[in-house]
């Protein structure tokens, strides 16, 4: 016995409320009679007549309060029932881009599917089955189902995608689906890749049904496709490095072609031999554009014999200065000759005004912070105490540096950040919006000497100590310029007309303050997809085009990822004996569902206030007749 | 069973009022028995002499046989002018399960049924409150036919039972402004204290009347368990409130009272030779006129 509803179990107070009206109607309610000389005899209790003595009518009404309550609590019996139920199986189904390798005519994609859906087939008509799909994240294609055909239908729709995969996450997403409702299911992994690679338990893997498909190795792939090209270079200065690997079991000849905006600028025959890489260099491109590298002859895996890069065109690039202090005009000024492309003018914090930046533009603010939004990527240096941005606590001399986030872009390829030299330091609050980049000690607690952050759609640097008068351009202080500099190159705004890279199997992020509503994008394959929620997975490899009413980009995906590409690997060690799939009758299953027997009690409430009314009309035609 | 009722009705035909020393000033048909010559033509017996007898129905025979002195007594057949008093006082009303007014007001259209079906004379008196400027009853005009019967319910059905309980004053205001006494049949519940209901009944039998006394009681003032068990009781008339328990105990000192007051009330009839009857709406109406108010000598088969 139990109850489905408790919170109906508050009701119960009615009772309460049902004795505090009969206590006040019998305080209030008085029985007339003919006359109080014959009760005069009678000794006269009013403590003991104002009790709460229930009658019978109480009784039936408290009786019929606790039927309605009653029901309204659900309560339920346990009830012992045998079931017939069928066996369970997860089907998890590789749907990576090794899995696009041709073996012979068909595809690794295909043998895979065949064997799956002869499992699906030969299983009974009671059997449930889970369907998961496995790229670089899985993905439930359908929950436990027994209609057999429809998951057979299901699978006709999976198609391989050039991304990498993790099918140990898949089988952990399996595994926790497996032993769900108290039922053990049997897990079916369908894949080219080898038993080795899962980083799984063995206990786990003992349990899998692994049907692998595919035995050819012949690929040969473009590892890696680099463009060394900074922002303030120019497109002839740039440079470009292919990386090509033979992942076949024999030497291969092949010849790699490298095309400037579909022109044919590099081409070279080479042969590789088994299991060895080799690299390209290229550099001295005449003009900007889009970039290709292409691998040939065909091989059993195409989707890695091709990568695109971009190769920009250098763009004037104006650091906008904004600083109380001269001496640190003249050392920028030094230091903005000796960068092409990038052109310094100086503005008086009286003088500034947001309306004369340009998005484009990098604004240095030293020893000032507007009190106004800046629409440019800025960076704020030893900002002044009471200024509207940065809370300043307290001043400090001579701190050491502590700690830094070494992976954060401006800090890359930086050695010896402890040599940057801090003489005067302002003691900042750190901002919600914002990230401690280097940071030190005080009384305060950690605090931060240099931090990032977005503020209102553009990037934010802060460096709380000063830069004094010759402090960047000292030989000494190598670190601080090369900090400086990787600074401005974060803080460089991305050209629109640059495309964007990305990696396949990654997702691309829309630019904060875009709307996505409107925005499509079409696939490298011609395909059209909304962008929703702002963000879009990048699923094949080759040339996406974002379109929108106000904003418009194009990336370039490729696949650089080893573990796809590597479609002959070899089982590391001795295999595991692989589990063979099991076809049982279903099984008589006792279990116990709750009974809710709520109605009756509403059935019994109806019978018991008809029997009052019955009752009461009986009173009533009584009292009638007389 | 109501009035207009044929069946009972037609029960009601073997009725009469039984009369012992009304007088009535017309010949009718109302055997009167034990009157003298003046009144009656039909021997009916012997009464032994009393000083005052008028010595011109001394039977002489008798007396030189036996040595005796017995006056003849007769039969006369006269009119009598019934008076039916109804207590309309606020205690009629309750306890309302009872039903007891309109009990009450069965009660006297039976009767006068029956007296209007001897074609004798009736009045109808309803005793009220006193007010100010008004008689304290209200009285239909004398009725002398059958016929006249069917205004009696709608006369009744006017009577709402409200006020204190004024016998005395209602009672002697009438008997003042009428030369003519007769049978006074009362009836109320008698619920009072027993002074208020002694000297109307002594005035009444002082100016002639033949007074006999109906008291109607409810079922649930026999048996007050049926009313209630416990709660405040409240006094329509005199608008006390007293808080009672009904254990055993004191239902028992609750009977004892109401015997004692319902004794007090037989004794004093008994003692100043009134009719008294006492019925309860626990009984049907027909057999209360049929066998209780026959039983107790206040109606008698023809």
């Amino acid at each position: 016995m139990g109850i489905l509803n408790p919170s109906a179990l508050p009701l119960l107070a009615l009772l309460g409320i049902l004795i505090l009206i009969y206590l006040r109607e019998r305080w209030r309610k008085r029985i007339e009679v003919s006359t109080l000389l014959l009760w005069r005899a009678v000794r006269e209790d009013s403590l003991r007549v104002r009790r709460f003595l229930p009658d019978l009518l109480f009784f039936a009404q408290a009786l019929l309060l606790l039927l309605l309550i009653g029901g309204l609590l659900h309560p339920y019996r346990p009830l012992l029932v045998t079931t017939l139920q069928g066996n369970r199986h997860i089907l998890v189904f590789d749907v990576s881009a090794s899995m696009q390798a041709r073996e012979g005519r068909t595809r690794r994609f295909e043998l895979a599917l065949d064997q799956a859906k002869h499992v699906v087939q030969t299983l009974g008509p009671l059997d449930e089955v889970m369907l998961i799909s496995v790229s670089t994240k899985p993905q439930l294609v359908s929950g436990f189902t027994t209609d057999h055909r429809h998951l057979l239908h299901l699978l006709e729709t999976l198609t391989p995608l050039d991304t990498g995969t993790n099918l140990g996450l898949g089988i952990e997403l399996a595994l926790a689906q497996r032993d769900r409702e108290g039922r053990r299911a049997q897990i079916h992994v369908f894949t080219d890749l080898p038993q080795s690679t899962l980083n799984l338990p063995v206990a786990y893997l003992k349990d899998l049904v692994y049907h692998r498909v595919g035995r050819s190795d012949d690929n040969i792939a473009i590892a890696a496709l680099h463009l060394y090209q900074n922002p303030f270079q120019h497109h002839s200065q740039a440079q470009a490095y292919v990386l090509v690997r033979n992942y076949a079991y024999r030497t291969k000849s092949a010849h790699l072609s490298i095309l400037l905006n579909d022109k044919q600028i590099f081409r070279r025959d080479f042969t590789l031999p088994a299991r060895e890489v080799t690299s390209f260099s290229v550099k001295g491109f005449e003009g900007s554009g889009k970039l290709v590298a292409r691998l040939s002859p065909e091989d059993a895996l195409d989707v890695d014999n091709q990568a695109w890069a971009w190769v920009t065109e250098r763009r004037q690039r104006r650091l906008v200065l904004v600083s109380p202090v001269k001496a640190l005009h003249e050392e920028l000024d030094r230091v903005s000759r000796a960068i092409p492309g990038l052109l310094l003018t100086a503005v008086a914090p009286d003088a500034f005004t947001p309306a004369a930046l340009d998005a484009q533009d990098i604004v240095l603010f030293h020893q000032f912070v507007p009190g106004v939004v800046v629409p440019a990527n800025s960076l704020y240096v030893f900002p002044p105490p009471d200024n509207p941005l940065f809370p300043v606590l307290a001043e400090a001399v001579d701190l050491t540096i502590l700690d830094w986030r070494e992976a954060h872009e401006i800090l890359h390829n930086l050695q010896y950040i402890e040599a940057i030299p801090l003489k005067k330091t302002r003691i900042l609050a750190l901002p919600s919006w914002a990230q401690v980049l280097i940071s030190s000690r005080t009384r305060y607690g950690e605090v931060p000497l240099a931090l990032t952050g977005e503020k209102d759609g553009h990037r934010v640097v802060c460096l709380a100590f000063d830069l004094g008068k010759g402090t960047l351009t000292n030989s000494d202080n190598l670190t601080l310029l090369l900090l400086f500099l990787n600074t401005l190159r974060w803080l460089l705004p991305p050209d629109p007309a640059v495309p964007v890279l990305v990696s396949a199997g990654g997702t691309f992020f829309l630019p904060a303050g875009t709307v996505p509503d409107s925005i499509q994008a079409i696939t490298p394959r011609g395909q059209t997809r909304t962008v929703d929620a702002g963000t879009l997975d990048i699923d094949q490899v080759g040339e996406y085009h974002i379109q929108g009413s106000r904003y418009n980009t194009v990336l370039y995906a490729n696949l650089f990822d080893e573990a796809e590409s590597d479609i002959g690997r070899r089982e590391e060690g001795s295999s595991l004996p692989v589990s063979v799939g099991t076809t049982s009758p279903p099984q008589e299953l006792q279990h116990t569902v709750p009974q809710e027997f709520g109605r009756l009690l509403y059935y019994g409430a109806a019978m018991l206030l008809l029997v009052e009314w019955l009752y009461a009309l009986w009173r009533y035609r009584r009292a009638g007749a007389l | 069973m109501s009035i207009g009722d044929l069946a009972f009705l037609k029960q009601l035909d073997r009725l009469r009022v039984r009369v012992r020393t009304a007088r009535g000033l017309r010949p009718g048909e109302t055997p009167i028995p034990r009157t003298s010559q003046a009144w009656g033509i039909e021997f009916e017996s012997y009464k032994d002499y009393t000083p005052g007898d008028d010595f011109r129905y001394l039977d002489w025979h008798a007396l030189g046989r036996l040595d005796q002195l017995v006056i003849k007594v007769f039969t006369a057949e006269r009119e009598i002018l019934y008076h039916l008093f109804l207590d309309t006082s606020a205690s009629m009303r309750v306890p309302t399960v009872d039903q007891k007014f309109p009990f009450a007001t069965k009660l006297v259209a039976a009767l006068s049924y029956i007296v209007l079906a001897n074609n004798d004379t009736l009045r109808i008196i309803a005793l009220t409150a006193p007010e100010k400027g008004q008689r304290p009853f209200l009285a239909t005009p004398a009725f002398r036919h059958h016929a006249r019967f069917f205004r009696i319910p709608a006369f009744l059905a006017t009577l709402t039972p409200v006020g204190k309980t004024y016998l005395r004053e209602s009672i002697q205001a009438y008997i003042n402004q009428t030369k003519e006494p007769g049978v006074a049949i009362v009836i109320s519940d008698f619920l009072v204290e027993p002074p208020q209901y002694e000297e109307p009944l002594l005035l009444l039998r002082a100016r002639g009347y033949e007074v006999k006394a109906v008291q109607v009681l409810g079922a649930a003032e026999l048996v007050p368990t049926r009313l209630f068990r416990r709660g405040k009781l409240y006094d329509v008339e005199e608008h006390g409130e007293r808080w009672i328990t009904l254990t055993q105990a004191h239902l028992q000192q609750y009977q004892t009272a109401l015997r004692d007051h319902l004794s007090a009330l037989q004794q004093f009839c008994h003692r100043h030779q009134i009719l008294y009857a006492c019925v309860s709406t626990e009984q049907p109406p027909v057999q209360v006129i049929t066998e209780t108010l026959t039983r107790a000598g206040l109606l008698m088969f023809r």
